[in-house]
């Protein structure tokens, strides 16, 4: 027995308790764990470079993005007359549209998302956590929103108060956070069987402070895995959008709207459609691969 | 000593390490231990001293990052070193073992008779569809389980605990094992059904030689069960020997400092409280019944359930009421009702001698300043997001609002060295913090607005024997110098007897006793109280071996049949239809304080 000549020592020495327990935060967890996976970070990379090149690029190109080139109309990509992704019908710079198309689209993804989740959190969080007849009408109008057809909403709201992005963003923003409210309502009803809600309500904290001060911070795992998948779903609905019509006007631009332009010309100008569709493909992975990625980091079942 | 051919298990210079990402773990550092045919062996130690890995990694089940060295042998085999296919064979044949939480280890979807017959299957191969069956019956019957053909085609969820209890043992028997490793097999039950299943496995084990390993952190199941002890802290053995020699003269500091530690039964009592009897009570509650609604179905109406069914008591300051019961009496439902956490069906509360009956809610929540509460699970019971220093600070923002910033953080340094942590402590997280650390955090909480009531509901009952004594010393220090009044709720009656002044039992939802705690563990009335008190296990081998132990009938685990209430009053079960409710026993004063429910003879009551 190797322990038996230790000799006499007091069971408050013994008492696992005095040993320091090294501090590592489920945070800490969670970016070790995220970092660890090639495919999210290397995302994270390629999306920094696109967010990049959408922000300061058209600084650095000496063409902008509605001015035509009178002297390179239908280029094909050269790097001889400086039109590395070719240009349009109106000898507008393909690679000026791109970066502004992906800013425009980056923006309304970005708005959107931002409006879903502050309304989903607080929305689905009081529902949650009062509960009782509140939560059974707060859901039953969330319900009622889902079964209306969502493309069929944005059109009608667009053609009552004319094409704009900014109702775009709002519209998308306004029908997105309905999941959000969901997932957090299911998380706030474990959450508010925890001790801790308990203890509060103990200490005599008030209804609203409870929500906001034990409640929300706790349901920052789910919320942020939730919005970076919803990030490209609104990509893609912004895309299909103006696809169809309804999205920016000209000259502003966005990655649908020049897909769809793209599209008409697929014979004689091929490029049109390869460039913008590539970036869209490009910023739909790299955010889906970041979206996995922080799911399975805060996935409890991954901590070990 | 016995030849190695005695030997069932013979472990050798075993060690296990963990890969983590904190680095390396050396859980088990060189454990020898042998088990003999037939003999009972417990393993104590206090959680984290490797106890349990041990006997995982003999079974080759331990996690991932595991890596083992050492020799396990089993009939000549190392079995270290067995393929899994090999190791397949031996584990649940000639291995088999039971686990802490038997509804966690029963898979939920499959029927008892399924997986029963799934380990024979895998096995004795195909022995005929009757063959298999009877054996199974068998074995649900050796075990003493009630109606065994009628279970095989039950789900685990239709079994209470001790029932799922004795299907593990049954299911883990079937194939008569040479060794059986039970890993905490009690820990999760009441200590009525604790006994039941000790005794159960005690003449299994004398039935059929197989030998028994039991991993516990408890001093009296040990002194109850078995032959030889190893005592093991931070993965080594520090202390082994005969369970009579380790209990009288325990030669280690370590082992009789964990025996010291456990609570005894018959052990001393809190000291006279040091209030005033002429006191006004702090706390009052009058016939405070709560009912839970059961929802029903379609075609099946809901049912009430009375959790807490008409009780009254009274709290003097510096007074400590001791509430016991086991689980499902409602005695945290009671505390939740007098805190007004849960709401009440019926009935008067006081705070400070002041009705709370019809207070504002905002004059209801600052008056919570004079109680607080402590809970169970102390990580569970501290906000993950906040830092222990916010968390402690929390009630006092309500409080005493107009407490500046810096004063406020005064406070918390103030409340974090009284309970004994560093006020460096204020910027951590409760993950960081050890579990006794986190439960001194949640009494922190609870004094730092110098409340007059704290309850404790089950604040010692999840910390190691050693933390929890220290905890205990923490309470009763600031009860003497605050003069706290303390309604003190546990399922274990020997640390309900150290801090007591009087105790109060409860079965489904009404007092059976109450009585000041001498009286009540010295001339217990009650038929109740007497079968528990001696179901709980005493850490001594030579008392615990003569005990005569009380077994009263029936069971409480369908608390809204009538025959459950009316279990100790059988003589008035007759006329009364399932599912009508039945008043609440009357109280008669047997002794000045000594209160007992009304009850028929303890004769009429016991097992045959």
């Amino acid at each position: 027995m190797s322990g038996v000549s230790k000799g006499s020592e007091s069971l408050q020495a013994a008492a696992l308790e005095s040993a320091p327990v090294r501090g590592r935060s489920l945070m800490d967890d969670a970016r070790a764990r995220f970092l660890a996976n090639r495919a999210a970070s290397g995302s994270v990379v390629v999306l920094v470079l696109l967010v990049l090149a959408a922000v300061v690029g058209p600084a650095f190109l000496p063409w902008d993005h509605e001015t035509p080139d009178w002297s390179a109309f239908r280029s094909p990509p050269s790097s001889e007359n400086g039109h590395y992704f070719g240009t349009d019908q109106n000898g507008r710079d393909l690679l000026a549209r791109t970066l502004h198309g992906t800013r425009v689209s980056l923006a309304v993804a970005f708005v959107a998302t931002l409006v879903s989740v502050v309304i989903g959190v607080l929305f689905g969080a009081i529902a949650g956590y009062v509960g009782g007849r509140l939560d059974g009408a707060m859901m039953r109008f969330v319900d009622i929103l889902y079964a209306l057809p969502y493309i069929l909403f944005v059109i009608l709201l667009m053609v009552v108060f004319g094409r704009n992005v900014y109702l775009l963003f709002a519209a998308i923003g306004l029908l997105e956070w309905l999941t959000m409210a969901r997932i957090v309502r299911g998380q706030t009803l474990s959450i508010r069987n925890r001790e801790y809600i308990e203890a509060a309500r103990a200490a005599g904290l008030g209804r609203m402070q409870i929500i906001l001060r034990h409640v929300v911070p706790n349901l920052i795992g789910p919320v942020v895995i939730y919005a970076a998948l919803t990030v490209p779903e609104i990509v893609a609905t912004e895309s299909f959008l103006s696809y169809l019509g309804f999205g920016v006007q000209e000259p502003l631009t966005s990655l649908g709207t020049l897909i769809a332009e793209g599209t008409d010309v697929i014979e004689v100008l091929p490029w049109l459609l390869w460039f913008p569709g590539a970036t869209l493909v490009l910023l739909l992975l790299s955010l889906l691969f970041i979206g996995d990625g922080l799911r399975d980091a805060f996935d409890p079942k991954e901590i070990s | 000593m016995s030849t190695s051919t005695d030997r069932v298990l013979d472990i050798r210079g075993l060690h296990v390490r963990f890969d983590t990402r904190d680095g390396e773990v050396h859980a088990v550092r060189g454990v020898d231990c042998h088990v003999e045919r037939g003999e009972c062996l417990g393993v104590v130690g206090e959680s984290g001293s490797g106890k349990s890995q041990t006997f995982l990694a003999a079974m080759g089940l331990l996690a991932g990052n595991a890596r083992t060295e050492g020799v396990v042998e089993h009939d000549g085999q190392n079995l270290l070193a067995l393929s899994s296919a090999a190791l397949d064979r031996v584990r649940g044949d000639r291995v088999a073992m039971i686990f802490q939480n038997p509804l966690t280890a029963l898979t939920p979807h499959l029927t008892i008779g399924a997986q029963m017959r799934e380990t024979l299957a895998a096995h004795r191969g195909s022995g005929g569809r009757k063959a298999i069956r009877a054996r199974c019956i068998d074995w649900l019957e050796r075990v003493a389980l009630p109606e065994p053909e009628r279970r095989l085609a039950q789900y685990p969820h239709e079994l209470s605990g001790g029932m799922r209890q004795r299907v593990m043992i049954a299911q883990a028997m079937l194939c008569e094992p040479d060794l059986l490793i039970a890993d905490e097999p009690t820990t999760a039950l009441d200590v009525t059904i604790q006994a039941e299943i000790l005794d159960l496995m005690d003449s299994l084990r004398r039935d059929t030689g197989t030998a028994i390993v039991l991993v516990t952190h408890d001093m009296g199941v040990v002194a109850r069960l078995c032959d030889r002890v190893q005592v093991m802290r931070a993965g080594a053995y520090v202390e082994a020997g005969a369970v009579d020699a380790v209990f009288h003269a325990p030669a280690h500091a370590y082992t009789r400092a964990l025996l010291d530690a456990v609570p005894r039964i018959d052990g001393p009592t809190a000291a006279a409280p040091v209030a005033r009897a002429d006191a006004a009570a702090v706390l009052v509650a009058d016939e405070v019944d709560v009912r839970f609604h059961l929802p029903g179905a379609l075609f099946r109406p809901g049912l009430e359930l009375r959790a807490v069914d008409g009780i009254s008591f009274s709290l003097a300051p510096g007074e400590t009421l001791g509430v016991v019961g086991e689980s499902g009496s409602g005695k945290s439902t009671l505390a939740r009702a007098v805190l007004e956490l849960v709401p009440r069906h019926a009935g008067q509360v006081a705070w400070m001698g002041r009705s709370i009956e019809g207070l504002a809610p905002t004059e209801l929540r600052r008056a919570r300043r004079d109680l607080s509460i402590v809970f169970q699970d102390p990580l569970a019971s501290l906000d993950p997001s906040m830092t222990i220093g916010d968390s402690i600070a929390e009630p006092l923002r309500i409080a005493e609002p107009g407490l500046g910033r810096a004063a406020r953080r005064t406070r918390v340094r103030e409340t974090l060295e009284r309970v004994g942590l560093e006020a460096g402590f204020v910027n951590r997280y409760p993950h960081e913090l050890s579990g006794g650390q986190n439960q001194r955090v949640g009494i922190a909480r609870a004094v730092i607005t110098r409340p007059q009531v704290l309850i404790c509901d089950e604040a010692v009952s999840a910390l190691d024997v050693s933390v929890q004594a220290q905890v205990l010393v923490l309470l009763a220090e600031l009860q003497k110098e605050l003069g706290l009044a303390m309604l003190f709720i546990s399922h274990d009656l020997s640390v309900v007897r150290q801090v007591s002044h009087r105790v109060l039992v409860m079965y489904l939802g009404s007092v059976v006793e109450l009585a000041p705690c001498v009286a009540l563990f010295d001339d217990p009335r009650h038929p109740y109280t007497r079968a528990l008190l001696s179901a709980v296990p005493l850490p001594d081998p030579r008392i615990e071996r003569g005990r005569e132990r009380i077994r009263l009938q029936g069971s409480a685990a369908r608390p809204t049949e009538a025959a459950a209430r009316l279990r100790f009053r059988p003589s008035a079960l007759v006329g009364v239809a399932d599912g009508e409710h039945v008043p609440a026993a009357t109280l008669d004063e047997v002794a000045p304080g000594h209160f007992v429910a009304a009850h028929d003879a303890l004769e009429r009551l016991l097992v045959e």
